[in-house]
């Protein structure tokens, strides 16, 4: 089973430092604040009962983990 | 199961490689079920981390009282000490029930995803990394 992405580079670059609601088809945000479970319960407001849940740091930079 | 990698955004200020446009790493979606409903949440399955960590919020969002966990001081490479707090907990992996220990910590705003790690991940399912075809394959053993 291939699950099919998009590019979050493009999608993500103009947020930082908040949490982020994705549909979970078309990977686009969906809702955005300080609090995630707000940012959720905003998605689902919109409709989107599954959404995905990111948090855009304040810079992606790069990761040595 | 098949997952692509995602990619993700750089500094363009930070960057040795002046063409790079964006990052691609092993980063998928697991499902997770809360009394409000399912959400998704993106995780790096990292070879190198120990654990399965995940945000603090995430923990609270599942109903757990996060700090009665088992406490973890854990380091990434700057040393800063981290805490989290681990529980077992169960979600879904392409569809696929997992459960094991995760900890959640509230000391890991920087990053945008939680961590699947040795233990309590890699221990339970087969791991292909195939970054020339930005493809990461899973097999659950058992």
């Amino acid at each position: 089973m291939k699950i099919q992405t998009v590019d979050l580079s493009k999608t993500l670059k103009n947020y930082k430092n908040e949490w982020l609601a994705l549909n979970p088809d078309s990977l686009k945000v969906v809702a955005t604040g300080n609090k995630p479970k707000n940012v959720l319960e905003d998605a689902r407001n919109k409709g989107i009962l599954s959404p995905v849940l990111t948090k855009a740091p304040a810079n992606y930079g790069t990761y040595i983990l | 199961m098949n997952f692509d990698y995602r990619k993700f955004p750089v500094d363009l200020n930070n960057c040795p490689f002046p063409n790079k446009k964006s990052s691609l790493r092993p980063v998928i979606s697991i499902s997770l079920n809360s009394k409000k409903g399912n959400f998704g949440y993106f995780v790096l399955i990292d070879s190198g981390a120990d654990y399965c960590i995940f945000h603090g919020f995430i923990g609270d969002e599942l109903g757990i009282d996060v700090k009665s966990g088992k406490p973890l001081t854990f380091y990434g490479t700057s040393g800063e000490p981290q805490k989290a707090y681990f529980h077992k907990i169960t979600f879904k992996v392409g569809g696929i029930d997992h459960t094991c220990m995760v900890g959640f910590s509230y000391e890991m705003e920087n990053l945008a995803y939680g961590i699947l790690g040795q233990d309590g991940f890699f221990s339970d399912w087969t791991v292909k990394f195939e970054y020339y075809k930005e493809n990461v394959e899973l097999k659950k053993i058992n």
